[in-house]
């Protein structure tokens, strides 16, 4: 068997395993560490050498549903899954740790099923990331949507209930639309390749072209948030941090921004987006999104809130870049990926040390969990623009690439958007060290702390590695 | 030759009644449709056999047929069946006896629903449907007071829908002088439009969606479905209202819509049937009762088969009675066995079934994927070719129709599985269920996971033919 069948294979290999050692707590969490690891390491070693010189196997057939239909993973990738997929594996090894910590310390009830189907989720979107047409792409992104729904309403509680209804409402509405899409470029193309994506819609009647492409996005902007279709991603945040860190910061919103850029870039092709007139609608929505999201964000008190408003305004910023710059979108993505999973996870640590919840009750939390907040600083900064974290190369290119475009209004969203994320996380640094208390210093949990300084240290380094992109 | 299939089920049913004192008659049953399934598996059925029976001559005479949508229904009825009769076995506390008329009763149905797949002349159709409907009478009513009841509703459905049919049969052969498909469909080749016939085609077609529980006409479906015994669960909703379905189905392909006026019924089909989805859907979100939400949902999912008959789309409509009648039996089997073994009837009564069963909480959870059109699993795949059958034709509403009922049977399904993994109580019992219960239950939940795999196969079958 294909070596690269492992990747998603072990995810769920892990999760059945997992749910069926609930008896032996030991080798449950052995499991559920060793997995990612595993994991990510495959998917550095894709595509593997031998595959892409033989030609012959570029997408490897798991299941033939006859009529061109199949469930297959790609083995010549493009950059944007390969960067997604190796971003999801490398924050997995570090969340795991976290989220096992974070179970340990909070007690958390009914942790096997936790565990297990945080596992489920991440590796559907490993799946996601690998897959080699629009099929097997629809289904890990309908399993990513089902795995996560538990993880959501985990607390059981009618808050948490009614949030993981109000999830699945949205994102089944949307996966319905894009599987439309997807059924109506098969019926005319007869093909859902992504490898011979480009002419695609070539053969659909002009007049439900444009209705193709409409489902296609919309379809996939209810994951990445964009306004009409957002409500879901705030509640959501009632689910224990490393569910809102792995899955509300990176995977599950990333993979809609990923369906987006993929749908974009290559299903529908931007010349087409262009001609369409599509572009005019991303634009208008994405950044109303930046603005609409960025002033909630200053309102919310609670912090996970702010922090999940916040994520809205950033993930529609990747679309709008994308739009005008693939490397732009790229370095924006992993640089909000890196920043955003340390902020949740430093808000499950003052919640988990202190109890806190809001961002008026944290008068002087930099003195309590100094060590903590330093992190959070880094990332804020990070993601207002500012060194030593990557997010100023990914401002750099976006403002760069800014100007080119005949659209001039873009610039200047960039900017001012800068700006209020500023308005947004300035005020808690500021409250954090110069707040007046008397606050004791406490002990941090290092199972919690180290990762989270790893990836921030990781995101400090990436900076160097720019050019990369 | 073909008729042995069906002759097989009658037989093992008349050696039920004779033999049932002595043996014990849950053996009997099962060993009889365990080789009416062999022998759908050893013959041919699909290679198109035409056969006389009796002699008599053929513009009036007994024709038996074997196309693909007849093989493909008499081969889901056979595996259905057995395992059904297995489910039956099992859910009985009773001893032998009791269950002579019962398993003999069952037999009748299931051989009498085969025989109307493969006949292939109108009389002998209605023959075969108003045997079924009277073993179904007697089922649905089993030694039950509410049961009586229900069962008094579908007779009084079922006997109007047989004098509709009737009438038509008698249209129809006033017009054309026979009774064969073959030459009724060569006549309107040659004849063209015809009122009579048309109108003879109309009253067949408001029979068979009388049967087939469509809208206006699904009044009698809830009450049946919700008050028959336990053990009937696994005959009479999954398969009962397919065969009426295949019956349209034929017609509709094989006699040419100019002779039959079919354009203008394929509208109300069409739509009666987005109806239906829509209707039964929404009334399946207000349901508490287990069987009542299930019986529902049939009515909903029996709607998108209508589309598919309405759309002439036969993939669609194939795939979507055999995708369904899997899913439905593996549902109801597993609500019968809840409600006998565990006493649980209602939605709220399932806090805490992933403790106390985790089998029948993974058959609700595939099952309702399923239903929902998630993919890979059946559901999804006759949406899939629905849909396609209605871009052909650039019908809109009827596609909105199907993608909307998806959300709406997500709706009705999540709340279940809401129930069953969150919970707010401590212990829970484990549910003891036989082996002869769970079988069945978890073989059909298999077929719904694996049936992407043999559709290419089915489809083959299916385009070979038309």
């Amino acid at each position: 068997m294909n070596s690269i069948i492992w990747m998603f294979l072990a995810g769920f290999i892990a999760t059945v395993l997992i749910s069926l050692t609930d008896f032996n707590k030991k080798i449950r969490n052995f499991i559920f560490l060793f997995v990612p690891f595993f994991v990510f390491w495959k998917a550095l070693n894709w595509p593997s050498f031998e595959n892409v010189f033989n030609y012959k196997i570029q997408n490897i057939n798991l299941i033939d549903f006859g009529q061109n239909l199949s469930l297959a993973i790609s083995n010549n990738p493009d950059s944007i899954s390969k960067i997604f997929l190796l971003l999801v594996t490398f924050l997995w090894i570090f969340s795991s740790f976290y989220a096992l910590s974070y179970v340990k310390k909070n007690s958390l009830k009914k942790s096997t099923r936790f565990l297990s189907l945080f596992t489920l989720a991440v590796s559907s979107a490993v799946g996601l990331s690998i897959s080699a047409n629009l099929l097997t792409f629809f289904v890990f992104y309908e399993l990513l949507t089902i795995a996560t729904w538990p993880l959501v309403s985990h607390k059981e509680t009618k808050k948490a209930i009614g949030a993981g209804r109000r999830y699945l409402i949205y994102t089944l509405s949307g996966a319905c639309l894009m599987i439309l899409g997807i059924i109506i470029i098969w019926k005319y193309s007869g093909n859902l390749d992504f490898q011979q994506s480009r002419g695609m819609l070539e053969n659909i009647p002009n007049n439900l072209k444009n209705m193709t492409i409409a489902l296609l996005l919309t379809g996939s902007a209810v994951k990445a948030a964009i306004v009409p279709l957002h409500s879901w991603l705030p509640r959501a945040m009632v689910a224990p941090t490393p569910v809102s860190a792995l899955l509300h910061a990176v995977a599950v919103v990333k993979a809609g921004v990923f369906a987006m850029l993929i749908m974009i870039q290559n299903v529908i092709g931007i010349e087409l987006m262009f001609n369409s007139g599509a572009d005019s609608y991303i634009f208008v929505f994405s950044g109303a999104t930046i603005l609409y999201a960025s002033f909630r964000a200053c309102g919310e008190d609670s912090l996970k809130k702010r922090l999940a408003y916040s994520t809205v305004a950033h993930l529609s910023y990747i679309v709008y870049a994308g739009m005008l710059s693939v490397t732009a979108a790229v370095v924006h993505f992993v640089a909000h990926a890196l920043m955003k999973i340390v902020l949740f996870m430093v808000a499950g640590m003052i919640q988990t040390e202190t109890g806190k919840k809001r961002i008026s009750e944290m008068d002087d939390i930099g003195k309590t969990l100094p060590k903590t907040f330093t992190l959070f600083t880094l990332a804020a900064l990070g993601l207002i623009g500012l060194p030593p974290a990557i997010g100023f190369l990914s401002k750099f290119f976006l403002l760069s690439s800014a100007p080119n475009q005949p659209n001039f209004l873009s610039s200047w969203i960039f900017v001012f958007s800068g700006l209020l994320s500023g308005v947004y996380f300035f005020p808690v640094i500021v409250k954090g060290w110069f707040g007046n208390s008397n606050a004791e210093q406490r002990n941090e949990n290092l199972g919690m702390l180290i990762p989270m300084m790893l990836i921030t240290l990781s995101a400090c380094i990436a900076t160097f590695f720019g050019d990369g992109f | 030759m073909i008729f042995s299939i069906p002759m097989s089920m009658f037989a093992g049913a008349i050696f039920t009644i004779m033999l049932g004192s002595k043996i014990n008659p849950k053996k009997i049953a099962l060993f009889f449709s365990f080789l009416n399934l062999l022998m759908c598996f050893g013959s041919k059925t699909y290679l198109d056999k035409k056969i006389g029976l009796g002699g008599w001559s053929s513009e009036g005479g007994i024709v038996m047929s074997s196309d693909p949508i007849g093989s493909i229904l008499v081969f889901l009825i056979s595996l259905l069946g057995f395992l059904g009769i297995l489910y039956a076995s099992g859910n009985t506390a009773e001893k032998g006896k009791e269950h002579i008329l019962f398993f003999s009763l069952t037999m009748f149905l299931l051989g009498a629903l085969q025989s109307i797949s493969f006949s292939w002349d109108l009389f002998n159709m209605y023959v075969w449907l108003e045997l079924s409907a009277i073993c179904a009478f007697a089922l649905i009513g089993y030694k039950t007071k509410e049961g009586a009841f229900a069962s008094f509703r579908y007779l009084l459905t079922s006997g109007v829908a047989g004098v509709f049919f009737l009438l038509g049969v008698g249209f129809v052969y006033g017009v054309t002088g026979t009774l064969n498909l073959t030459k009724i469909s060569n006549f309107a080749f040659v004849a063209g439009a015809n009122t009579t016939l048309a109108s003879g085609f109309i009253l067949i077609t408001l029979a068979l969606l009388m049967k087939m529980a469509v809208t206006p006409f699904h009044f009698w479906l809830p009450q049946a479905y919700s008050n028959s015994p336990n053990k009937t669960l696994g005959i009479i909703p999954a398969i009962m209202t397919k065969a009426p379905a295949v019956v349209l189905l034929r017609l509709v392909f094989y006699i040419p819509a100019t002779g039959t006026n079919w354009i203008i019924n394929s509208d109300l089909v069409m739509y009666m049937g987005g109806i239906a989805v829509i209707y039964g859907s929404i009334m399946a979100i207000r349901q508490l009762g287990l069987k009542k939400l299930l019986a529902y949902s049939s009515i909903a999912q029996l709607g998108l088969v209508a589309i598919g008959i309405g759309l002439m789309n036969i993939n669609g409509a194939m795939i979507q009675i055999v995708a369904h009648s899997i899913m439905k039996f593996s549902l109801f089997c597993t609500v019968g066995a809840l409600s006998s073994f565990a006493e649980i009837k209602t939605v709220p009564q399932l806090q805490e079934l992933w403790r106390k069963s985790p089998t029948l909480s993974w058959v609700f959870l595939i099952c309702g994927f399923s239903l929902a059109g998630i993919p890979p699993f059946a559901g999804f795949w006759a949406k899939y070719h629905l849909v396609l059958g209605a871009l052909e034709s650039s019908n809109w509403v009827i596609v909105s129709v199907i993608v909307f009922s998806s959300l709406l049977t997500a709706a009705y399904f999540f709340k279940i599985l809401e129930k069953i993994i969150y919970s707010r109580k401590g212990a829970a019992q484990k549910i003891k269920i036989p082996f002869s219960i769970s079988f069945p239950i978890s073989l059909a939940c298999v077929l719904t996971i694996f049936f992407g795999w043999g559709l290419s196969s089915v489809l083959a079958l299916l385009g070979g033919r038309i």
